[in-house]
């Protein structure tokens, strides 16, 4: 079990606005900045394109973990985008943990151009979050139909 | 008392029609027993007499108007306004109807009642098993208001009080207004003694259970939902013809093409399984951020008995909280993702 829980590799979905995000993930890679590579990368225009159908799917669909991430509050490249987003996400974060679906495997964050060494980082913690909390149980469709199973169809 | 304002209301109505300033209007008529009651089109004068207003009046006339919209109830050249009789806790579907431009105010004529309350099935159901309804009431009583009582008139002419706990709908107990703050008549008196919102409380204990207990309760919750979508079809906030959520409403098929399958993803499969069904009633909680009303007519037309009020409550609730806004309080809000602040919360964000 234990030996199980040291090579577990959490996967991590990654939506990252063009404008920011993406170019300081680009600037951590080319600063040869060190950080896991559990996530996967998905370019948005911005992070108000996510809608939280988007990390619900995700997560139903493999993920242990979504990150988030746009550009800082008044830097959006449409103006008012990230200020969207951070509504939102404010009211989705509080259902999700209402609703008790961890909400720790959520994660936004604002990452600009020249921030390759934060990006580093934030995906570094996320990911050390993500492996503490072992694969996602909640939202596993394999999972409730061997329950339905089990329990000889409901 | 009861019957003088429904004559009232009937004359009220039959004089719109017969003046010809209404195409139609919206109301209730006797349903298959004296508890239940079904939405009325009133189209002639003689479709007037059908109408009731009785506690049996429960479900909500708003989501007819979504209906109009995409079935018109008259032909379209037909631009008069349309009747509808309005409850105090209706008012807020028609004002977020009116805020997401679906109906124009005086595309509405609003006949305000008083209402002191309607009957939840539910309970009424539970009464008869008990023994303590006989389906003699049912079938012969009728049911008025007294004051605040909810009186039934059995058949053999006796008049019983029922207790308003055990009959009405929860929401009914905590009642801001007895009558609607828009209207165009005004059926009796208006209330002046209305409360502003309904208190939500009721979500507090759920809030204090940590995170297994709470995903416990959600879980056996959501795993009874059998994904009929009367929640979303009785919704005055679920107005999109193409819903993201239901497969069967996407004009996507085996033969459309490529470009079309990949815009347009299929979010969740049609299964009534516990992460598909966790994924919708979600997502319908969370597109009800700032627009639900929290009529409960979710809760109330679902036939699992899911207790769907709770999650919408608690979305409303840190709507208020986060943003000091509130679906149906006033037209002149602007829409909740449309106004940001430089304040917004946003400690959660690394």
């Amino acid at each position: 079990m234990a030996q199980e829980n040291e090579a577990y590799e959490p996967k991590i979905i990654a939506f990252l606005c063009n404008w920011c995000s993406y170019a300081g993930a680009d600037l951590a890679g080319t600063s040869r900045t060190q950080y896991p590579p559990n996530i996967r990368v998905i370019r948005v225009m911005c992070s108000a394109r996510v809608e939280p159908l988007f990390v619900l799917k995700a997560l139903l669909e493999g993920a242990d973990g979504v990150l988030l991430s746009g550009c800082h509050i008044g830097d959006c490249h449409y103006l008012k985008g990230n200020f969207a987003a951070r509504r939102r996400y404010a009211v989705f974060v509080e259902l999700m943990k209402y609703v008790g679906i961890d909400p720790e495997r959520f994660q936004m964050s604002w990452v600009s151009a020249s921030e390759g060494a934060k990006f580093g980082k934030v995906v570094a913690d996320f990911v050390e979050r993500v492996a503490r909390l072992g694969p996602r149980k909640r939202l596993e469709l394999s999972e409730s139909l061997e329950k339905l199973i089990e329990g000889g169809g409901t | 008392m009861t019957s003088t304002r429904l004559a009232e209301l009937q004359r009220a109505i039959r004089e719109s029609i017969e003046a010809g300033t209404l195409r139609g209007a919206l109301c209730w008529e006797q349903g298959s027993n004296a508890f239940r009651s079904r939405p009325l089109v009133i189209r002639t004068v003689a479709d007037a007499s059908a109408a009731i207003f009785s506690p049996a009046c429960s479900p909500s006339l708003v989501r007819f108007l979504i209906e109009d919209n995409r079935y018109p109830m008259s032909p379209e050249e037909d631009r008069r306004p349309l009747g509808i009789v309005l409850r105090g806790c209706d008012d807020r579907g028609v004002i977020e109807l009116i805020k997401e431009h679906q109906k124009r105010r005086e595309e509405l004529m609003i006949f305000g009642v008083d209402c002191r309350g309607t009957v939840d099935w539910t309970k009424v159901r539970k009464l008869l098993r008990k023994g303590m309804l006989s389906s003699d009431d049912l079938d012969h009583g009728t049911l008025a208001w007294k004051e605040d009582d909810i009186v039934l008139f059995t058949a053999d002419g006796k008049e019983r009080v029922l207790d308003r706990k055990s009959v009405l709908l929860d929401k009914c107990l905590i009642c801001e207004g007895h009558t609607p703050r828009i209207f165009d008549v005004m059926i009796g008196e208006e209330d002046k003694n209305r409360k502003g919102m309904p208190v939500i409380d009721d979500i507090e204990s759920l809030e204090r259970k940590s995170t297994e207990e709470r995903w416990e309760f959600w879980q056996s919750e959501f795993s009874r939902c059998i994904r009929c979508y009367a929640c979303r079809n009785i919704c005055t906030y679920c107005s999109c013809e193409e819903c993201a959520i239901d497969p069967r409403t996407q004009a996507i098929s085996d033969k459309s093409l490529a470009r079309d399958k990949a815009n347009r993803p299929q979010w969740i499969g049609q299964d009534s399984m516990l992460p598909s069904n966790t994924f919708y009633l979600l997502t319908r909680a969370y597109h009800g951020a700032g627009r639900c009303t929290t009529c409960e007519e979710c809760d109330r037309t679902c036939p699992m008995g899911l207790s769907l009020r709770l999650l919408n409550r608690k979305v409303r609730k840190d709507v208020k909280r986060l943003f000091e806004y509130e679906a149906g309080r006033s037209t002149d809000d602007g829409p909740l993702y449309g106004e940001s602040r430089e304040e917004d919360p946003g400690d959660f964000i690394w």
